[in-house]
């Protein structure tokens, strides 16, 4: 009998928790297991209590021999079988800390062709790989479905589902949106609801906060209140019962609001999880000063909030803790996703899509050639990228948190260390860390559903 | 809480005792099978609702960007 190679022992108090997450075994035990665990690793005598080694072996923290990872293998061909159209940099909103400077200056809308080049591509790439379901995504830069994008989005989702159609593959449509939408004539929101399977909405919070970090763009540089519009799409949204999810992006201001945050969001909604997501400080912070919390304050107001949310019966989702999961890597920033700039630029991050952004150097792989009609991908680029996994970063390779959030968000890591593979200076460790460990003592207490042996 | 959790990072004092105080099985709730990928488990094929609400369907965000 051996120790599992992924076996994690937290320390728990005056006792200690057994974690295998490759296994989803959770042991919590006395000082003296683990003494006796410690015997093993270094080849002496077993002194384990017969009943307490049954177990062990049970749980998979012993094992007769180490047994291959449980995550399984995609390959390595950058083949993206979905695809995030950014149509504009223009914005209605200014919000405090947006990561793109929307709105700032009037930006050109993405060309249809960029949009049609790279329909035919993930179209292309799905049938090659077997692939039935298909996804359209339209994200920031700006706000996507400004009144002057809606004759793009119209031409785009319009050729999507007739290729989709076409070539017997299920098309889905969805976007990101500010969820101010008085730009919008009643046709256009008509159709929206129609054609976009489904909308995320950003909203921070109760009128004040709102207002304060998500200011609409008035004449004269001024600033206007949001929070109204919001509501009142969101009410459209509720009476049409369309789905649709929001995100709330939390600050040092709004830190200690998080279980209000969450109580206005169930007075407004019947969606039973909200996404709260702490500020990373980027873009255009740099001006405003919007400042992000600290990961001990996200980390003990969230905890709160979760009490609430409890209470209210709904969910909270944060991204850096993906409980319901094991991964390798955090998102598909890390050499897979297709994500097309206004301009054609391809990056694999939402968040690095400007040329002169520091970070295009990672995170922009490829680029719309319009003589070729064509996408053209840096491939040394992109497997960069996909050698950004969990086993590859170091100061992960002993951490329990580890494939719950592999490796954490690629662009906050290397904004913070300019390497992929150096998270010693991430401040999301300690929420990631932090949440797991309060989960999964929620599980041994049994409090939550799932299997308790 | 620091990055070092493994059984060499323990101290080596330690009681007599040995307990059992819990288990748990993860695996009732957890999908194991991504790669490189943040399954948002919105999609179809996880059979369930995620609480992800920034990517609906596809697995290639994280919903950490904001507009």
């Amino acid at each position: 009998m051996e120790i599992n190679n992924e076996l994690f022992v937290i320390p728990d108090e005056d006792k200690f928790i057994l974690y295998v997450p490759l296994e989803g075994s959770v042991v919590s035990v006395s000082s003296g297991v683990v003494g006796a665990l410690k015997k093993i690793k270094k080849g002496e005598e077993s002194s384990l209590q017969p009943e307490i080694k049954e177990q062990l072996i049970k749980t998979k923290i012993l094992v007769e021999s180490q047994s291959s990872c449980n995550i399984k293998k995609e390959g390595s061909e950058y083949e993206p079988t979905s695809i995030t159209l950014m149509p504009t940099y223009n914005c209605n909103l200014r919000c405090v800390y947006c990561y793109s400077h929307g709105g700032e200056r009037v930006g050109q809308i993405m060309e249809f062709d960029v949009a049609k080049s790279a329909i035919d591509l993930v179209v292309k790439n799905s049938l090659k790989v077997g692939n039935k379901d298909i996804h359209l995504g339209f994200h920031g830069g700006g706000e996507p479905l400004l009144r002057g994008n809606i004759d793009f989005l119209k031409r785009s989702v319009e050729y999507f589902n007739k290729q989709t159609e076409k070539n017997n593959l299920k098309g889905r449509v969805s976007s990101a949106t500010n969820g101010v939408f008085n730009n919008l004539n009643h046709r256009d929101l008509e159709w929206i609801l129609k054609n976009i399977d489904r909308l995320n909405i950003s909203l921070d919070g109760t009128a004040d906060i709102q207002d304060a970090q998500r200011p609409m763009a008035g004449p004269n540089h001024r600033f206007m209140p949001s929070s109204d519009y919001v509501v009142e799409t969101i009410k459209i949204l509720e009476e049409e019962k369309y789905p649709y999810g929001i995100r709330a992006t939390i600050t040092a201001e709004s830190v200690p609001r998080m279980s209000e945050i969450l109580e206005f969001f169930h007075s407004i909604s019947s969606n039973k999880s909200f996404h709260l997501e702490p500020l990373f400080e980027c873009g255009r912070c740099k001006t405003t000063k919007a400042r992000a919390p600290s990961p001990e304050d996200y980390l003990k107001y969230l905890l709160e909030a979760k009490q609430t949310a409890e209470k209210l019966e709904v969910g909270i989702y944060y991204s850096g803790a993906k409980l319901e999961g094991i991964h390798n890597s955090f998102c598909g920033a890390a050499g897979k996703n297709f994500l097309v700039s206004p301009e054609g630029r391809v990056t694999t991050c939402l968040e690095v899509s400007r040329k002169d952004d520091d970070m295009a150097e990672i995170f922009i792989v490829g680029q719309y050639n319009p003589d070729k009609n064509q996408f053209e991908f840096d491939d040394t680029k992109i497997k960069r990228l996909q050698g950004r996994v969990v086993e590859n970063i170091p100061n992960c390779r002993d951490c329990f948190a580890k494939y719950n959030c592999g490796g954490d968000c690629l662009a906050k890591g290397y904004a913070q260390s300019r390497s992929l593979e150096d998270t010693i200076n991430n401040s999301r460790c300690s929420i990631n860390q932090g949440i797991l460990f309060h989960e999964i003592k929620q599980k041994l207490k049994g409090g939550q559903n799932g299997k308790q042996i | 809480m620091g990055n070092k959790f493994r059984l060499d990072n323990i101290g080596e004092e330690f009681e007599e005792e040995q307990e059992i105080n819990g288990i748990y099985d993860f695996k009732t709730t957890r999908n194991l099978v991504s790669d490189r990928t943040f399954c948002t488990g919105m999609c179809e094929c996880a059979g369930k609702t995620c609480p992800n609400v920034c990517s609906p369907y596809c697995s290639e965000h994280c919903g950490c960007a904001t507009i």
